[in-house]
């Protein structure tokens, strides 16, 4: 037997139809995957939600109307010759207007999987008078205990002069 | 696993006759690729986000792909020009991509698998019976999970943060409990409860995941599958007076269908294309029902 024909038959060997079964062994092997990650990703999902504080609506976890998902309340404070303000968006160039709304957005769905890096960048970038720039994001969430909304604040600072990353991570929680 | 025991595994959720797998998979296939191509066009009308001309190339890709199911030398094809697609829209949504699409993309990924030779039917087959249940099961055990069901928490907010779920929960809630709810603000910290004390509301409240559960776990024995296909059913429809996703019904109505001892009706499918088509016509404004298809295809 050639190696060609050697190869040819561990194929058809690989892609064997199992007796009874109506399907290649491999479409077997693929269905139960399938069958198996949707079995298992949802789990992972609740997970992942506690641990980043993601929207339980998205990535695919089944989880739509298990909990609320406000919407977000993005600010940023920049300090401006000393003292610290709230930059208003709707002055800010239209690239870093787009990357703060996209950031509100993709905030929302993945949480603290996505982080501010590049709308404070952009910022820093646009506005030279600011030294440091602050990013506070406040999510709101319907405590179980309580039955009342809760909010959880994160704060990211960003240093014009310093390494351009996370300096202080703050999380406040309001408690009923 | 060896694949003879991931077969019988696959099998507990279908293992109908070859013939009756083949009928249902056929049904299955037109339905989740014309469901496909009409969730596409309706994005093209709604979705601000996406680039329209992509958008557009993409529907009417999936258009053909749907098309395609309706001549039978090339209907196997069709999932397999589809995925490509459907995965590029997962690229282009994400990370706000909606529950329904994984649901769309997983199925005809499934679909995908059968060859040519229509060789691996049964399999799909029994694969879609068990993703079917698996989501009917996971969407209630995460309603447990976030335990914001026990005292009717969820249901109660929902109900003071939007109509559709006050006008259907009214009939179980006092007056003054839906107006209470109506002006608490989710936006500020330590408003609510959001609890009532209306016992049959909380008693409705912990009916739906139990519910949930309980028919995703019936939907497998050979025995009590039937009644629990039917009842699922009814239960999606009775969710979607609150959710009012009309989408997301008829995909998953759908897939309860393949639960049942014969092969869907053949009308089901040209109803549900005229369905579609009619929603297709509203959303670009060529029918009325504009803000109603928008409203029940978030």
């Amino acid at each position: 037997m050639t190696a060609v024909q050697r190869r040819k038959a561990q194929r058809k060997a690989a892609g064997a139809v199992v007796p009874g079964a109506d399907g290649a062994a491999w479409q077997v092997r693929v269905a139960a995957a399938i069958v198996v990650l949707v079995a298992l990703w949802p789990l992972c999902h609740r997970v992942l939600i506690a641990l980043s504080d993601a929207n339980p609506w998205k990535l695919g976890g089944f989880a739509m109307y298990s909990a609320p998902a406000p919407p977000l309340l993005v600010t940023v404070y920049g300090l401006r010759q000393g003292k610290l303000e709230a930059v208003d968006a709707r002055t800010l160039p239209a690239d870093a207007r787009a990357a703060l709304q996209r950031f509100e957005v993709e905030r929302h769905a993945l949480g603290r999987l996505r982080r501010p890096d590049d709308v404070a960048r952009r910022i820093l970038d646009a506005a030279p008078e600011l030294s440091q720039l602050s990013v506070v994001v406040q999510r709101m969430r319907l405590h179980p205990g309580s039955a009342q909304m809760q909010a959880q604040r994160m704060q990211y600072s960003y240093d014009r002069n310093g390494p351009r990353e996370v300096r202080q991570m703050r999380t406040s929680t309001t408690t009923p | 696993m060896a694949a003879p025991a991931a077969t019988r595994l696959l099998a507990i959720a279908g293992g109908d006759e070859p013939a009756l797998a083949h009928a249902k998979l056929d049904a299955l296939r037109c339905f989740v690729l014309l469901y496909g191509a009409a969730r596409s066009w309706l994005w093209l009308a709604f979705n601000r986000d996406l680039d329209p001309a992509a958008l557009a190339a993409s529907a009417v890709a999936l258009t053909l792909c749907a098309g395609l199911t309706t001549w039978p030398r090339a209907a196997t094809w069709a999932p397999r020009l589809a995925l490509p697609v459907l995965v590029v829209q997962l690229a282009w949504t994400f990370p706000l991509t909606n529950n329904h699409f994984f649901l769309e993309l997983v199925c005809v990924g499934l679909l995908a698998l059968v060859g040519p030779d229509r060789v691996g039917e049964r399999v799909a087959l029994d694969a879609l019976c068990w993703v079917t249940a698996l989501v009917l099961l996971h969407g209630g055990l995460s309603k447990v999970l976030y335990g914001l069901y026990f005292r009717g928490e969820f249901l109660a907010f929902m109900v003071g943060r939007t109509e559709r779920f006050a006008d259907v929960f009214r009939w179980l809630l006092p007056v003054d409990d839906v107006a209470r709810l109506a002006g608490y603000d989710p936006l500020r910290a330590g408003d609510g409860p959001f609890r009532v004390a209306s016992l049959p509301f909380v008693l409705a409240a912990n009916l739906v995941y139990l519910l949930e559960i309980t028919l995703a776990v019936l939907l497998l024995p050979r025995r009590t599958r039937t009644i629990a296909a039917a009842c699922a059913l009814v239960l999606v429809l009775v969710i979607q007076l609150g959710a009012r996703e009309l989408g997301f019904a008829i995909l998953f109505g759908n897939l309860l269908l393949a639960f049942l001892p014969r092969s869907a009706p053949r009308l089901l499918l040209p109803v549900l294309a005229l369905l579609f088509a009619w929603e297709i016509a509203a959303a670009f404004g060529w029918l009325p029902g504009r803000d109603w298809v928008m409203a029940t295809n978030p």
